[in-house]
């Protein structure tokens, strides 16, 4: 062979093409798949958040979502976390474009993007760090469900464990204060310890709890032994799993926290 | 007459038929005497993570199969023009590539098991059978004996997840491919009602390293080749 395959030139032009023909090949199919795999993203949210008011279960399959989710979920609306007040109300079909959607807003980005240095800020004073993240008057959606003509509401958590994201959904009866159900999902947590959290055992728990002590937002702790028997507002940590434990309790504080001035609104009304 | 002697060269050459006898040992000979998980162990990684369901080792050997006959067969048809100093990076471009594309497959098409193969997908480009059979195969031999390599060498790697995860499905969950077969574990029916309890054992990796440790020994002792004289 006249080439030399051996040399620098050669070597070099070698790369750059396989390169070029391996980065088109990619860029092409990541642009053909995009649309199913989103689809695929979307039901997947949609099991999560009937999961928590108990329409579906884990091992039913995803494609049984949006239709499910369309009867069940009356209205996506986004609250002030300030006044409570409504910025946007959807119902029926999801549009992919609306950004106002409560179902579009991608919870996860807004929390790494602006509720984690405050969180890190504030980390000892978690009443502050709230009333500061509250002050950013950011779109917090939920969801209004009806099943069974009884109306429960669908709230999105994020949070930081060990490893790694957390995240959630919990489900409050009609009265906001009961809750319905919860489902909690990570990232990574150790198998075994923290990844526990997302086992119907460990969600369970929380069946029947109430985040209001008389009219006080007190939230749902997670403590050793549940803090004590019969405690309403509080949960059994994982041994062995204590950071994870925490962030779990931590996450559900904030995260409903938010939605006070939501809350207080509907019960006005 | 002018055309016979032509006839004659070409039947002086005989061409290897493409299911010859040394091409069909290309593919079996990696199902028993050289399997790569019982004889050479590699892959073993992924042997043990993903072989809790069928279904998943099923999925997760399909991918291999995918990824392994497509590396093996364009290494195979460029192996004359690789750089020989940068040929190492050229086979993980390569296979890395085909990785991400049944990556981007899976989640579009078969989203819950992507999602249950996590990461281990994107760990078949550091899966040693692979690397192992372009550096030991595809970069000195043709195009279709590279096939059949492939082949034979990702079936021997499947079929050995495919039985460790039969086991580890059914005594683990009691279930085979998702099909509950001892009634409803949580409900109680079925064989649970009488006091069958699944084996929560099985559920976590270190059984499958027991269950391949089995399938080794039962290999060894039944096939003569392997059986060492000491």
């Amino acid at each position: 062979m006249a080439l030399d395959k051996n040399s620098n030139s050669f070597t070099f032009a070698f790369a750059a093409v396989l390169v070029i023909v391996v980065g088109t090949i990619l860029a092409t199919l990541a642009v053909v798949l995009k649309a199913p795999q989103q689809a695929n993203l979307k039901q997947e949210k949609m099991k999560a958040i009937l999961m928590a008011t108990g329409v579906m279960t884990s091992d039913e399959d995803m494609s049984l979502a949006p239709a499910l989710f369309e009867k069940t979920i009356t209205k996506r609306l986004v609250v002030s976390g300030i006044d409570g007040s409504i910025k946007s109300e959807n119902s029926g079909v999801i549009d992919g474009a609306n950004k106002k959607d409560a179902f579009n807003i991608e919870l996860q980005k807004v929390y790494a993007a602006k509720v984690k240095p405050i969180k890190s800020k504030y980390k000892k004073d978690p009443a502050t760090m709230v009333a500061k993240i509250k002050e950013l008057d950011l779109n917090w959606p939920i969801y209004v469900a009806e099943v069974n003509g009884e109306v429960s509401y669908i709230i999105p958590m994020e949070g930081t464990g060990l490893w790694g994201p957390i995240w959630g959904y919990v489900t409050l009866a009609g009265d906001l204060n009961t809750i319905k159900g919860v489902t909690l999902a990570h990232k990574g947590e150790t198998p075994g310890l923290g990844a526990e959290i997302s086992t119907t055992k460990f969600q369970d728990q929380y069946l029947g709890k109430t985040i209001y002590e008389g009219d006080q937002y007190v939230s749902i702790s997670v403590l050793k032994g549940g803090g004590g028997k019969g405690n309403p507002h509080a949960i059994d940590g994982i041994t062995g799993g204590t950071i994870t434990s925490v962030a779990v309790g931590e996450m559900f504080y904030r995260s409903l926290d938010l939605y006070v001035p939501y809350f207080n609104t509907v019960k006005a009304n | 007459m002018s055309d016979t002697p032509k006839i004659e060269v070409k039947q002086l050459k005989p061409k290897e038929g493409l299911f010859s006898k040394k091409n069909m040992k290309l593919l079996t000979n990696p199902l028993n005497d050289e399997n790569p998980i019982t004889i050479q162990v590699l892959g073993i990684c992924s042997a043990l993570a993903i072989t809790v369901q069928v279904k998943q080792a099923i999925v997760m050997s399909l991918s291999v199969l995918f990824v392994l006959i497509f590396s093996n067969l364009i290494i195979s048809l460029i192996r004359n023009i690789i750089p020989g100093r940068i040929r190492i990076i050229v086979q993980l471009v390569i296979v890395a590539a085909l990785v991400i594309i049944v990556d981007q497959f899976l989640k579009a098409y078969v989203f819950e098991i992507s999602k249950a193969l996590s990461v281990f997908v994107g760990l078949i480009i550091t899966n040693c059978i692979i690397m192992g059979r372009l550096e030991a195969f595809a970069l000195a031999n043709k195009p279709w004996p590279s096939v059949l390599d492939a082949v034979g060498n990702a079936m021997g790697y499947g079929i050995i997840l495919i039985i460790i995860s039969v086991f580890r499905e059914l005594l683990g969950s009691g279930s085979l491919m998702g099909y509950q077969l001892f009634g409803d574990a949580a409900e109680g029916t079925g064989l649970y009602a009488m006091g069958y309890m699944n084996n929560n054992m099985f559920i976590l990796p270190p059984m499958a390293l027991i269950i391949t440790g089995i399938i080794i020994w039962v290999q060894r002792s039944r096939n003569p080749k392997l059986i060492e004289k000491h």
